[in-house]
C-alpha cells in the first residue's frame, strides 16, 4: 500500500473549481479553499503507513460516495431539527445543521467587547480579512486540514477584546439530520482570544441515528497573552459516522489553555489537539474521556509544544472499552530548545471491559533543554478486583459495583471539568451508557 | 450470632489459618491478638467474603446460616461489616454517593424504602460530626487522597450508617495518634450494644483501653493458642508473645 491513496470522490462535488460559484467568496476565504484543494489532490488521504496514521485507517472514505450540499434546496422540517437538538448549554449558541449554520436555530446574545458570527457571513460581508490568520496554529496542514480548507464555507467565528470575560460560554452545536447519501460536512471554526480576555467554547457534535455522514472539522483557537480558553467538546455522532476533528492552539505568553474532550459515537472518530505555547508562562492542560462499544474506533491524538521556558503542561486520557471497539492514545510533547523549566506530565488510560476490546498507546517526549520535568505513565487493564470487593463487602452488588467502578474511571477526569452543566451533561450520558 | 469451627483457609495453595474454633455471641466484644503473619486478616477477609481465600475444611456460621456459599454483599447486607485495615482509595467515585448506595442495598435487602437524599445528609453529617469527620470527605471521591487517620474514620462512619450486627474491626488503631484513637473507639462504643458484637484484630494492647473486650484470643500460625478474658491482654502486653510459643490448641483439636 502507498502512503497515500488518491480520494478523488472526496473532492468530486466541488466540481471543476472552488466554491466560489456561491458568490461569497471573498479574497481570503477564496486562497484558504484553492490551497486546500489542490494541496489536497496532490495528496490524497494518509494510509496507515504514514506514522501518525498507523492505527487509523481512513481508506474506507476513498470508497464512499460522497456529495456536499450546503444549499440542499429541500429544507429540513423545523420541527425534526427542534426535536434532534441537544439542550443547549449556554444562553449563546451558534447552530449548525448538516453543516450549514442555522439563523433560526441560533441565539446570539449581544455583549460588549464580543464578536460573534458565522464564516458565511463574515465572508459575504467583506470581513474575511480575519481568516488571515488562519493556520499560524496547529502544525503544517495535513491531508484532512486540507480538504476542510478546500471546502472552507461555514463555522463560527469569535473574537473575544482585550481583557473581555463574557461570563458564559458560547456553545456550537453541529447537528446532521437526514443525511441519507454519505454527506460531508467541513466546518471551520476560528476563535481569538485578545490579551487578557476569558473565554470558554462548548463543541458538540451529534446526528440523528440514520445518517450516514463523514464530519471533518477544524477549531483554530489564538491565545493572545494573558489570555485564558477553556474548550468542551462532546462527541456523540451515531455509529455509521466517520468524525475527524482538530483542535489547533496557539498560546501566547502567560496564557492558560483548558481542552475537554468527551467522546461517545462514530463509527470512527480522530481528535486531532495540537497546542503551541508559543510565550513564556504559558499552561495547557488536555483532558479527554472516551466509552467505546461495539466496532468503535477512537484515536486521540495529542501534540503539545513547549516552545519557550516556564511552561507547564498536563494531559491525562482515561477511556472505557466494550465489545470489539478499539482506541489509540498518541500524545506527543515537544520541548523545544531552550524550554528551560519545563513542566509536563501526561497520563493514558485504558479499562477493557470485553476481551474482544484492545487499545494501542504511544506516548512520545521529545526534549530538546535542560532543566525540564516530563513524566509519562500509559495502562491498559481491567477493573481493580480489590475495589470491587471493597465496595461489595459494604453490601453493593456485582453489578452494581462494576457500573460505579466504571463510571468512577471516567469520572476521575470528568471532576476536572470546570463548566458543571457540561460535565452534568456528560455524567447523563455516562449513566445511560454504562449497562453492565 | 457466629460460630466458626475448625476453620483452614488457604490462599495460592498456602494454609493460612489451620483449624480455628471461635464463638461470638450477641452483643460480646472479642479481641484477636498475635504477631505479623499469624493469620488475623485473613480471617477478617474469610468473613467478610473474599473470594481469593478459599474455606478448605470446617465452617463458619452466622446467624446459623453457612457463610462459605454467600456473595460478599449478601453477607454485608446481612449484617457484617469489616473495616478494612488498609482502606481502598477509589478515584472518581464520590464517597456521599458510594455510602447512599451501600445504604439503600442494605436496606433494600431488610425490605426498607432507600432513604432520601436530604435524610441521608443530616444523617451523615451528625455522624461525621462525631468521629471528628471534615464535611470535605463527602465531596472527595472515596478514601482518595485521604490520610491514614481519614481512611480508618471513613471506615468507622461506614459502621455507624450502616449499622450491622457485626463488626470486625481490622487493626483498625493502627496509624491513629492518641486523640484519633479516643475518637474512633468511641465511634466504636457507641455503636456496641446488647444485640451488636465486635471482634477487635489488634497487634497491640492500646486499643483495648478504650475498648473493653470480654473475651482475648490469641492466633499464633492459623491457631488461636490461648483465650482468656481482657486479662490476657494486659499479660500480653507485659510479656510479648514469645511465653506462648509451644502452647498447640486452646480448645480441643481439629481433625
Amino acid at each position: 500500500m502507498n502512503r497515500f491513496v488518491p480520494a478523488d470522490n472526496l473532492i468530486a462535488p466541488l466540481g471543476g473549481g472552488t466554491l466560489r460559484k456561491w458568490k461569497n467568496g471573498g479574497k481570503w476565504a477564496e486562497n484558504l479553499r484553492k490551497n486546500g484543494k489542490s494541496e489536497f489532490i496532490k495528496t490524497g488521504i494518509p494510509s496507515t503507513r504514514i506514522e501518525e496514521w498507523k492505527y487509523t485507517d481512513l481508506t474506507p472514505l476513498t470508497k464512499m460516495d460522497f456529495s456536499f450540499n450546503p444549499d440542499k434546496t429541500d429544507p429540513i422540517d423545523n420541527a425534526l431539527i427542534e426535536k434532534l437538538l441537544p439542550p443547549k448549554l449556554s444562553e449563546c449558541s451558534l447552530v449548525f445543521v448538516n453543516g450549514k449554520f442555522s439563523e433560526h436555530f441560533s441565539f446570539v446574545h449581544p455583549t460588549k467587547g464580543l464578536f460573534i458570527d458565522n464564516v458565511r457571513n463574515v465572508i459575504k460581508s467583506g470581513r474575511d480579512d480575519v481568516f488571515e490568520c488562519i493556520g499560524k496554529a496547529g502544525t503544517k496542514p495535513d491531508a484532512l486540514t486540507n480538504l476542510n480548507r478546500a471546502y472552507f464555507n461555514d463555522g463560527a467565528v469569535i473574537r473575544i477584546g482585550k481583557d473581555i470575560d463574557p461570563g458564559f460560554p458560547v456553545h456550537l452545536i453541529f447537528l446532521a439530520v437526514n443525511a441519507k447519501s454519505s454527506e460531508m460536512f467541513h466546518p471551520g471554526n476560528l476563535i481569538i482570544a485578545e490579551e487578557g480576555s476569558k473565554f470558554s467554547l462548548i463543541e458538540e457534535y451529534t446526528g440523528d441515528p440514520d445518517s450516514v455522514y463523514f464530519t471533518n472539522t477544524i477549531t483554530e483557537i489564538h491565545i493572545k497573552d494573558r489570555a485564558s480558553v477553556s474548550h468542551y467538546k462532546i462527541q456523540t455522532e451515531n455509529h455509521s459516522s466517520f468524525h475527524v476533528g482538530s483542535l489547533n492552539v496557539i498560546q501566547g505568553k502567560d496564557t492558560k489553555f483548558f481542552s475537554n474532550t468527551a467522546t461517545f459515537g462514530g463509527a470512527l472518530t480522530r481528535n486531532n489537539i495540537s497546542a503551541s505555547m508559543n510565550g513564556p508562562g504559558s499552561e495547557s492542560n488536555i483532558e479527554g474521556l472516551y466509552f467505546l462499544k461495539g466496532a468503535q474506533h477512537t484515536d486521540n491524538h495529542t501534540e503539545i509544544f513547549h516552545n519557550f521556558p516556564s511552561c507547564k503542561s498536563t494531559e491525562n486520557f482515561n477511556g472505557v472499552l466494550d465489545g470489539e471497539s478499539r482506541a489509540v492514545f498518541d500524545g506527543k510533547i515537544f520541548v523545544g530548545e531552550g524550554s528551560v523549566q519545563t513542566d509536563s506530565t501526561q497520563s493514558s488510560r485504558s479499562l477493557l471491559l470485553s476481551g474482544s476490546a484492545s487499545v494501542d498507546s504511544k506516548p512520545a517526549l521529545e526534549i530538546y533543554a535542560d532543566d525540564v520535568k516530563c513524566s509519562h505513565s500509559a495502562s491498559v487493564g481491567q477493573l481493580d478486583t480489590d475495589s470491587l470487593y471493597y465496595l461489595r463487602s459494604r453490601g453493593i452488588g456485582h453489578n452494581e459495583a462494576m457500573k460505579i467502578l466504571t463510571s468512577g474511571f471516567l469520572k476521575e477526569i470528568l471532576e476536572k471539568f470546570e463548566n458543571k452543566d457540561v460535565s452534568g451533561k456528560i455524567e447523563n450520558l455516562l449513566n445511560s451508557e454504562i449497562k453492565v | 450470632m457466629l460460630k466458626i469451627e475448625c476453620l483452614n483457609v488457604e490462599i495460592d495453595n498456602k494454609e493460612i489459618l489451620k483449624g480455628i474454633n471461635l464463638e461470638v455471641n450477641k452483643g460480646e466484644i472479642h479481641a484477636i491478638m498475635g504477631p505479623n503473619g499469624s493469620g488475623k486478616s485473613t480471617l477478617t477477609q474469610t468473613i467478610a467474603g473474599r473470594e481469593e481465600y478459599s474455606i478448605r475444611s470446617g465452617s463458619i456460621l452466622y446467624k446459623g446460616m453457612d457463610l462459605s456459599k454467600m456473595a460478599p454483599e449478601i453477607r454485608a447486607r446481612e449484617g457484617i461489616f469489616a473495616a478494612f485495615q488498609y482502606p481502598i482509595e477509589i478515584p472518581g467515585v464520590n464517597n456521599t454517593y458510594f455510602l447512599r448506595t451501600a445504604l439503600n442495598a442494605v436496606r433494600k435487602h431488610k425490605g426498607l424504602e432507600d432513604v432520601e437524599a436530604f435524610d441521608f445528609l443530616k444523617l451523615v453529617k451528625k455522624e461525621m460530626k462525631e468521629i471528628g469527620m471534615s464535611e470535605d470527605m463527602l465531596r472527595r471521591s472515596v478514601n482518595e487522597g485521604f490520610s491514614g487517620g481519614e481512611k480508618k474514620r471513613n471506615e468507622i462512619l461506614q459502621l455507624s450508617i450502616l449499622q450491622p450486627d457485626l463488626a470486625i474491626l481490622d487493626e483498625t488503631d493502627s496509624g491513629l495518634d492518641i486523640d484519633a484513637l479516643k475518637i474512633v473507639s468511641e465511634g466504636v462504643n457507641r455503636f456496641h450494644g446488647p444485640e451488636k458484637s465486635i471482634i477487635l484484630i489488634t497487634h497491640y494492647q492500646r486499643l483495648l483501653d478504650y475498648i473493653k473486650p470480654d473475651f482475648v484470643h490469641v492466633l499464633s500460625n492459623g491457631r488461636i493458642i490461648k483465650s482468656g478474658g481482657s486479662e490476657l491482654a494486659l499479660e500480653l502486653e507485659e510479656r510479648g508473645y514469645d511465653w506462648l510459643n509451644g502452647l498447640s490448641e486452646a480448645e480441643g483439636e481439629c481433625k
